[in-house]
């Protein structure tokens, strides 16, 4: 439709008709800088879209039969207020702030990683291959370190697929990724009846992972070192996205894969880097919990992490540091329902309606506020 | 292979097409309207979870079905709200909105029945032959020994390429999806158009729902009945192009990917894994959207609140 167009600052040309497949998901782009714009909250609004969804939630806890009081100290007891409580809100912190971190990686550079519970789910197979079948035969110092090796590369190459068939067939990521989803939760499943199976369990678990392969813990409690490396997640996503090269192109791509293309980046490359940092982290949910809560492969281990680390993000304004904060609220949350469900016969799923709530309240609140800035403009 | 042909298979198939068509038939119109709904997960359950308390409370399922609409429309109104009055995002908004059915569901099962639903005779909704045309060969067996649901399917799917092709509402439907900005600037109530989509497209999911759980599963309600059959939905819904004759035979598709597993047995010999056909309908999608995904063009606005 139009001529050529020619990039003035370096003379290339730049053809319209064979436009990168990313580009053309232009609409898809624009939301992402809406999202990154929209969710750029203060915190008190963020503050404020939790205690309406806690309110609500303890609300269910009367509907269900408790009391306030009752529900409020179960609360306290299974988050700061015994050592139990934290132990328990942190091991539930950790996969969850994997996701959050791993996720923040492929949002930023704009590619809608939905397919973190896939990537999890197959870093957990990884995990397994490595602790408990390679393990066994490798010198002991490098079983951890492989294990956790294996999954990463998993994770990685599972989002991987998903940007290759975007950038080389145009498949929107947001619907591959749910697809992958399903696909790695039922490979699990493939897995543990039949070519990881333990032959000398009449469940459907891999073998256990060997002593060696398991994360360490803290003590003699159930705290593993999952935690650990979640925090250093944090802050290498962090130094990646903000302080590197890298960094900025990735978030180029983000904000506008069109002009990142004008200036030369590489937007395919990017697209497919981006999914393989964000898989990798991702997976390693899945590595902590199987050598560091599970020990085996099983199927159902995550209780739908991948959707929780998503929720966090979002909530977090796709910041990292942030997601530190409020993944440790979600553990709580998490510990919470988990210890209402024994003590007072509250469901746990409590916790999903907790979780689920706030990103509704702010992304209507950033919504209608973006519609009035525009009609502001306008006037 | 010859039990590839036999009429016990694509009768299965088009009985487990049914649920995924009618999400699929709403998701398409409101998707034309330019509203990504990933919330049709959450829909679908919420349906689900409706038909199998109503019905189990009123004791007919006809009711159940019913009420499962109605909770669909409810839900989707406010999803609407949401989505089309306050503009929100449409992905978080649909992620927040599947964690919070997920878990409501869950805790109203256990609140509401703890010691289990009970479950009516589902027989309203079992297959009924038609008179003539079920005696046809091989076509009578697949097509025309159906639940009711299939049969009303039938009349929907062609009523819904007509709608949207051919009458003025469907052409508003379309403007407002494919130009939000030019439609509102032409006087349309885009706002209204996708509240009312989303209406439709929330009643189409919870009839979806009560399908799944009333027929398929026998009016047996569990945490998570669902299971990802929403973004089934959705990938189906785009990869269909957007046109309800396309997204009718996807949706057979995916019915006889499930419907592999009866067969499994006599064809395979009982060597496959279960894994495997649980795994199909979703490998099925995943090489459909590899096949089609660059040469669809969507709605130009789709995922796009209107901010005007």
């Amino acid at each position: 439709m139009t001529q050529r167009e020619t990039d003035t600052r370096s003379g290339t040309e730049v053809e319209p008709s064979r436009a990168p497949d990313p580009v053309r998901g232009g609409d898809r782009a624009r939301s992402v800088e809406r999202l990154a714009r929209l969710f750029d909250r203060p915190w008190p609004s963020i503050i404020a879209a939790f205690v309406v969804s806690l309110g609500i939630g303890l609300l269910l806890v009367v509907l269900a039969g408790g009391t306030a009081a009752e529900a409020v100290d179960v609360a306290y007891r299974s988050t700061v207020g015994s050592q139990q409580g934290m132990i328990d809100s942190l091991v539930y912190t950790t996969p969850r702030l994997l996701v959050a971190v791993g996720v923040i990686v492929a949002l930023r550079s704009g590619q809608f990683n939905l397919g973190a519970e896939g990537q999890l789910q197959v870093g957990a197979i990884g995990a397994a291959l490595g602790g408990a079948f390679l393990a066994p035969s490798i010198p002991g110092p490098l079983a951890l370190p492989v294990s956790l090796l294996l999954a990463m590369v998993f994770g990685a190459l599972w989002a991987g697929l998903a940007a290759v068939l975007k950038v080389w067939r145009g498949c929107d990521e947001l619907i591959t990724t749910l697809l992958l989803n399903f696909i790695a939760i039922y490979l699990v499943q493939l897995m543990v009846q039949g070519a990881m199976k333990d032959p000398s369990s009449t469940f459907n678990q891999s073998k256990r992972v060997i002593a060696v392969a398991e994360l360490p813990r803290f003590g003699f409690t159930r705290l593993h070192y999952g935690i650990v490396i979640a925090v250093a997640c944090v802050v290498l996503v962090w130094f990646l996205l903000d302080r590197t090269a890298l960094g900025l192109r990735l978030r180029s791509v983000g904000y506008n894969p069109v002009a990142s293309r004008y200036q030369q980046l590489r937007v395919g490359r990017l697209t497919v880097a981006a999914m393989l940092i964000s898989g990798a982290v991702c997976a390693l949910a899945g590595a902590g919990e199987t050598l560091g809560v599970q020990f085996r492969l099983i199927q159902g281990f995550s209780s739908g992490f991948g959707f929780e680390g998503l929720a966090i993000a979002f909530l977090a304004s796709l910041r990292p540091g942030r997601a530190l904060v409020i993944a440790l609220i979600f553990g709580g949350i998490f510990s919470t329902a988990t210890r209402l469900q024994q003590e007072l016969g509250v469901t746990a799923s409590l916790a999903y309606v907790v979780e689920g709530l706030p990103i509704v309240l702010l992304a209507c609140a950033a919504g209608a506020q973006a519609l009035r800035a525009q009609r502001k403009g306008i006037a | 292979m010859h039990n590839l042909v036999e009429s016990f298979f694509w009768a299965s198939a088009i009985a487990l097409a049914a649920p995924i068509l009618l999400a699929a038939l709403g998701e398409t119109f409101a998707q034309r309207a330019g509203v990504f709904t990933i919330g049709i997960e959450g829909l679908m359950l919420s349906g689900a979870f409706g038909a199998a308390a109503v019905a189990s409370w009123s004791g007919d399922v006809i009711v159940g079905f019913a009420g499962a609409a109605l909770a669909g429309a409810v839900l989707g109104a406010l999803y609407g709200v949401a989505v089309v009055l306050f503009r929100a995002d449409q992905v978080v908004v649909g992620i927040g909105f599947n964690l919070i059915v997920l878990g409501a569901t869950s805790m109203l099962r256990r609140g509401l029945f703890p010691t289990g639903m009970e479950v009516p005779s589902t027989s309203a909704l079992d297959r009924h032959e038609l008179p003539l045309l079920g005696d046809l060969p091989w076509i009578g067996e697949v097509l025309f020994d159906q639940s009711p649901i299939v049969y009303a399917l039938y009349v929907l799917t062609p009523f819904g390429v007509f709608l949207l092709f051919r009458t003025r509402v469907g052409l508003l439907v379309r403007a407002v999806g494919d130009g939000a900005l030019a439609s509102s600037a032409a006087g349309i109530r885009v706002p209204r158009i996708r509240m009312w989509v989303m209406v439709v497209n929330g009643t189409l999911a919870g009839a979806a729902g009560a399908t799944l759980v009333l027929v398929n599963a026998g009016g047996v309600f569990v945490d998570n009945l669902v299971d990802g059959r929403g973004y089934l939905v959705l990938a189906l819904t785009m990869f269909a192009r957007w046109h309800p004759g396309w997204v009718a035979l996807g949706a057979v598709l995916f019915g006889a990917a499930d419907a592999l597993q009866f067969i499994a047995q006599a064809t395979f010999g009982g060597h496959v894994p279960t894994a495997v056909f649980l795994m199909a309908p979703y490998l099925l999608a995943l090489a459909a959207w590899v096949v089609m995904g660059k040469r669809s063009r969507a709605p130009s606005d789709l995922g796009v609140p209107l901010l005007a």
